[in-house]
């Protein structure tokens, strides 16, 4: 943190150096409350310290918008509470542009919005576009594209500043923007500055904090009426510790539907295990050029030096977290009465039941008894086995975008852009803390017991075999992922009598590699140093067209398809061990195609929108704990379809001047379209295994695929007022690949081997098998209902306007709607061998039922947030 | 102009120079009042020996059989062996520094030896817990039962209940730990459960590649080429195919091993604790 406030002091003193000039002061009174609304409730979203499906995965959220739809340009922010995903596309399919520049992470292709937190007056200034909308930035993604103009001459003129009260992930929040405006000099500045902050007491899930510094410095200078230079410079260092998910017994057992397994107590104080660490300096010059009244061109230069680092309690031996599967009462008593092992003994759940509910301690991680551990470990000779590590994964990016526009006549406008763009990813885990241990050697102690003692397959790192892991070092992997990219892309624009059409294309290229920094001794001949070099050729094109039907009607009709090279965070196998590509690795085929009709006249706006997409030839990658063969596991999954299709309706009924009726619904699929080839390698054999998932019809998880939504607005006197309430339904948490992998399925059909979970056709050819419905059956959420509130008002101090709203989510306080969650990736019964089992190891049945019990989060109860800005 | 510039300026420094890191380094707990671990709350007074238990119960060691403590009584005793390399599964080995007597003591849960090294002295509370034989082993646990119709026999306690019936009296001390010389006289009635070493002895198959435990079946056996040991019915050295050492090569040589030694059913089972338990001599 200290090295981040080193490099934030840094900036922020070279930057006022730039802004050490005269300007003239203007003012200018443009609030709107509405909009302020929307972007606080997204600045809230978008920093949820509730992490996706699994610890890689950042937000995954598109905020994506649109000027000409009532559904699309609501509905982010509106269904942020269930962390609604549009269309439940993944965000790398929604495009996120910085005056021109493309700034998706160029490994996993998603953009992380928090990297913006806290800058709120800046990221206001979008261009938004929709699916089927043409722009002048780029050919939009099927998910959607913005493009952020943080130019400082788009940052209003004149001070203002913010004041936050809330009991949601932070607890206050300040801010302060000040800007020129274009001066007659032709300079403009603008600078934000913002602070949000809770500690462990005050957050509003327990164990958690955050703390987090936004800045935002920028300089424009308009030379002529040709040429402008724009120079702009942020960054948001934060740590915040995040919450966990956990299953329905420990929330009941806590009484607590914000129970957070991740902290615990370390002499008597509170200590969360889990710290996100993020900043991202980053520096932009932007060329605005134009030409002539025909002609512009604008060119972006960006650099960035991401560091990013995510700590989690690990072992070596017993999981010390406090909602490990072993802990349970259920572990002890078969409460569903199914289990193949017997009820198991009641004495033993009740005596977890009084554990667990008798103490709070108990039900957090215990750090006095991880340190006592260790201190005696290593006072008898042995390496620690609790300790925090830290994952890193840091980035140094360059991007150049430049776009040039020709408006050939009245109806027709063309678009030509090109985006070059480098990054070094550099992966790495790092010793954060030890926990009273001296020192830990970096061998892999899944291999440990596979392999003779000594052997080379039990080091991370054979060029420093015998290194002793110390607080700070790196440890267990360490390796760059380089990727490059350029695409080309263009649009025809045609305003032509009653049609508005577009046409746009691209093709672009990408190469990446992987360069290891250790030699993993499971793999020694290929783990170090540069990998091949993998090269994809990628475009795409699309089109759509806007008919005017007459009084006020249109409608309006899309297709595009498109070749996309796969993410660089998929390619590899297991990144962390080698460097093998995965097999079969190609581009990501994307259809998509829209359909939609719209109302627009004085007392009714409406959109009816159909979509329909298929993508083919994906490729998806996931790592973690596989118990069933005691190893960690890396899991591609190749030749990925999926479908998504849906209805959208989004209807705005000004039923007077002041009062809005709101209507919003959708309903959506998202799903598998097939079972998926899978390979996975286990971190304890250098292998890879070859099966099938059976994951056709899983749907996309953590997002409502129903939702509908009433709102009213009205407004008077200064005063606006916003109630909506909305429903979400179909929410499915993300399915377990090695659940359903073919060897797994075969092995609970044999060990029930009574038809509930199928059967086996013995008389086919290579003896397939027939799985039942619920064996293959995905964890779903029951949905839920919110009301959320809003009322706001403008106050005139010292004739300037003092706004102050009060936003209220889920007033009815329902805390048991589900937003989403993970499956866990265990089996109940399986044909393996079980360490010390009386019997000598066969079939190892449990009575926990995994599948009974996935890993949720559920909203948050009535909460609020309150807003004060006094702009002067 | 110029102020609000400064004005800006010095905001942004102040804030920041006061965002300070929250989660920044923690202190190792004091355990100066006592080990995290275990029950601080017990007292030194109602202390047996292994003998009196073993009297207070004479059906100690029979199979499927749960004698429930009921007595206020306590034993002191060392930590001989434990888990250190996952081959003692579930348990820890004891014995009483006077008399060497040996109790095995079956406790859900591995990393025991993180909290229990070799040369740990326990105070074991013994009201409320059950001594019965497994394979005619005594030890200490809790009733358990394979299925709905099977007995109950005595096998692991719960990890939160063994943390209720012990205390840990002072720092591991292993220079107290010494290993006596196993030989053909040793009894599996009287000397079960303790740490010995046999001396020069070579393992049957061993030519370098044969390893201890392979492949994935549980345990597996290895026997003694040395009369009277290899008797295959009455000595073997079983082996966990999860210990760490389960795929290193057994020494071909004459060795020294030193492991708890097991009854099963009469005959003895050695269970080395540690790769380092083998002393190759040649």
């Amino acid at each position: 943190m200290s090295k981040k406030l080193q490099l934030v002091t840094m900036f922020l003193a070279m930057a006022s150096l730039g802004l050490a000039q005269t300007a003239k002061e203007t003012a200018k009174d443009s609030i709107d409350i509405d909009e302020g609304l929307k972007q606080d409730n997204a600045a809230f979203v978008f920093t949820e310290s509730q992490l996706g499906e699994d610890d890689d995965v950042t937000q995954n959220v598109i905020m994506v918008n649109s000027s000409n739809n009532v559904y699309t340009s609501n509905a982010g922010y509106l269904f942020s509470p269930s962390r609604y995903k549009y269309r439940a596309y993944n965000s790398r399919y929604n495009d996120i542009y910085f005056n021109g520049v493309q700034v998706n992470n160029s490994e996993n292709g998603q953009f992380n919005y928090s990297t913006i937190g806290g800058i709120n007056d800046v990221t206001r200034n979008i261009d938004a576009s929709g699916v089927f909308e043409a722009n002048a930035f780029s050919m939009s993604n099927i998910g959607g594209s913005s493009n952020y103009n943080f130019r400082a001459s788009a940052i209003p003129a004149g001070h203002k500043v913010t004041l936050s009260g809330a009991n949601r992930n932070y607890t206050a929040r300040a801010m302060y923007t000040y800007g020129t405006g274009v001066m007659k000099s032709g300079w403009a500045f603008a600078g934000t500055v913002g602070y949000r902050w809770a500690n462990m007491n005050t957050a509003a899930v327990e164990g958690t904090f955050y703390n987090s510094l936004s800045y935002f410095l920028s300089a424009e200078k308009r030379f002529n009426d040709h040429h402008s230079l724009s120079l702009a410079t942020w960054g948001n260092p934060s740590e915040r510790a995040t919450q966990g998910a956990s299953t329905d017994e420990a929330y009941w057992l806590a009484n607590n539907y914000q129970y957070n397994p991740y902290w615990g107590y370390q002499d008597g104080k509170k200590r969360a295990s889990r710290v996100v660490n993020n900043y991202e300096p980053t520096a932009m010059l932007t060329w605005d050029f134009k030409i002539n009244e025909k002609m512009k061109l604008t060119t972006s230069l960006i650099g960035k030096y991401a560091m990013y680092s995510s700590t989690k309690l690990n072992y070596s031996g017993t999981n010390p977290h406090p909602d490990y599967w072993k802990r349970f009462p259920s572990y002890n008593y078969d409460v569903w009465g199914t289990s193949l092992k017997g009820t198991g003994s009641l004495t033993d759940w009740i005596n977890a039941y009084n554990l667990w509910t008798g103490s709070k301690a108990y039900r957090q991680i215990d750090f006095d008894q991880l340190y006592f551990a260790n201190q005696q470990l290593n006072a008898t000779g042995h390496d620690a086995i609790y300790y925090i590590e830290a994952k890193h994964n840091d980035h140094l990016y360059f991007g150049l975008g430049s776009t040039f526009e020709y408006k050939f006549n009245k109806e027709h406008k063309l678009h030509v852009g090109l985006q070059l763009a480098s990054n070094k990813g550099m992966h790495y885990q790092t010793m954060e803390d030890l926990l009273g241990g001296q020192y830990f050697h970096n061998r892999n102690t899944y291999a440990e017991g596979s392999y003779a003692d000594g052997s080379d397959e039990i080091y991370y790192d054979l060029r420093n075999k015998n290194s002793v892991v110390r607080e700070g070092d790196r440890f267990r992997y360490d390796y760059n992922l380089l990727v490059q990219k350029a695409t080309l892309w263009a649009g025809i624009t045609r305003d032509h009598l009653r049609r508005h059409s577009f046409i746009a294309a691209k093709v672009g290229g990408t190469d990446m590699w992987r360069d290891g920094k250790m030699q993993n001794g499971i793999c020694k001949d290929f783990s170090y140093g540069k990998s091949g070099k993998a090269g994809f050729l990628d475009g795409g094109v699309k089109m759509g067209t806007n008919v005017n039907l007459g009084r006020g009607q249109a409608i309006t009709v899309g297709v595009g398809y498109e070749q996309r090279a796969p993410q660089a965070n998929v390619a590899f196998v297991s990144p962390e061990m080698n460097n093998n590509f995965v097999a079969n690795l190609r581009n990501e085929e994307a259809f998509t195609c829209e359909f939609g009709y719209a109302v627009n006249n004085k007392w009714l706006q409406m959109n009816l929108t159909g979509y329909f997409s298929h993508t083919a030839k994906g490729t998806e990658w996931q790592n973690f704990y596989f118990d069933d063969v005691n190893s960690f596991t890396y899991v591609s999954m190749t030749g990925v379809k999926k479908h998504y299709y849906g209805a959208e309706l989004g209807m705005k009924f000004k039923v007077t001047s002041n009062f809005n009726i709101n209507l919003l619904g959708s309903i959506a699929e998202a799903k598998y379209a097939s079972n998926t080839d899978v390979i996975y390698m286990l971190s304890n054999k250098g292998t890879a295994t070859h099966d099938k998932c059976w994951n056709k019809g899983m749907r996309e998880s953590s997002t409502p695929l129903a939702v509908i939504s009433l709102g009213l607005k009205y407004s008077i006197k200064g005063w606006y007022f916003n109630l909506n309430g909305n429903y979400y339904d179909r929410i499915y948490l993300s399915y377990s690949p090695n659940m359903r992998y073919q060897a797994t399925l075969r092995d609970q059909i044999d060990n029930y081997n009574d038809g509930t979970m199928g059967y086996v056709d013995k008389t086919a050819p290579g003896q397939p098998i027939h799985p039942s419905e619920s064996l293959l059956s995905q964890a779903k959420s029951n949905g839920g209902f919110m009301l959320d509130g809003s009322i706001g008002h403008t106050f005139r101090i010292a004739h300037k306007p003092l706004n102050v709203n009060l936003m209220v989510t889920n007033i009815t306080n329902n805390r048991k709607f589900c937003t989403g969650g993970y499956e866990q990736s265990r089996s109940t019964n399986y044909t393996g061998k079980e360490n010390g089992s009386d019997s000598g190891g066969n079939t190892v049945n449990r009575i926990y039922d995994f599948k009974r019990n996935p890993k949720k989060f559920y909203a948050q109860g009535i909460n609020f947030m309150l807003n004060l800005n006094y702009r002067f | 102009m110029e102020k609000y510039i400064k004005y800006f300026c010095g905001l942004c420094l102040i804030c920041a120079l006061c965002v300070s890191c929250q989660d920044g380094d923690w202190d190792a707990p004091d355990f100066s009042s006592g080990a995290p671990y275990g029950n601080n709350t017990l007292t030194d007074d109602n202390v047996i020996t292994i003998a009196q238990l073993k009297a207070q119960y004479p059906k100690y060691a029979a199979n499927y059989t749960v004698n429930e403590i009921t007595t206020d009584s306590k034993l002191r005793v060392r930590v001989t062996g434990n888990d250190v390399q996952g081959n003692l599964y579930n348990s820890i080995a004891v014995q009483e520094d006077a008399s060497g007597d040996a109790m095995i003591i079956a406790i859900g849960g591995s990393d025991l030896f993180a909290f229990m090294p070799v040369g740990q002295e326990l105070l074991i509370d013994l009201k409320g817990l059950c001594i019965g034989g497994y394979g005619e082993q005594p030890q200490i646990g809790m009733p358990y039962k394979k299925d709905e119709s099977s007995d109950a026999y005595v096998s692991r306690m719960d990890h939160s209940i063994w943390q209720k019936h012990v205390k840990l009296i002072g720092t591991a001390d292993p220079t107290k730990v010494v290993p006596t010389e196993f030989t053909s006289a040793c009894d599996p009635v009287i000397d079960c459960g303790k740490l010995m070493t046999i001396k020069n002895v070579t393992v049957k198959g061993a030519d370098g590649k044969l390893t201890w435990a392979p492949g994935n079946d549980g345990s597996v056996n290895r026997y003694f080429n040395e009369s009277p040991y290899n008797n295959e019915k009455s000595y073997m050295i079983y082996t966990s195919t999860y210990s760490d050492f389960a795929n290193t090569p057994v020494p071909t040589g004459k060795m020294n091993i030193t492991g708890i030694w097991k009854t099963y059913n009469g005959a003895w089972e050695l269970i080395i604790r540690d790769i380092k338990d083998i002393e190759v001599l040649e």
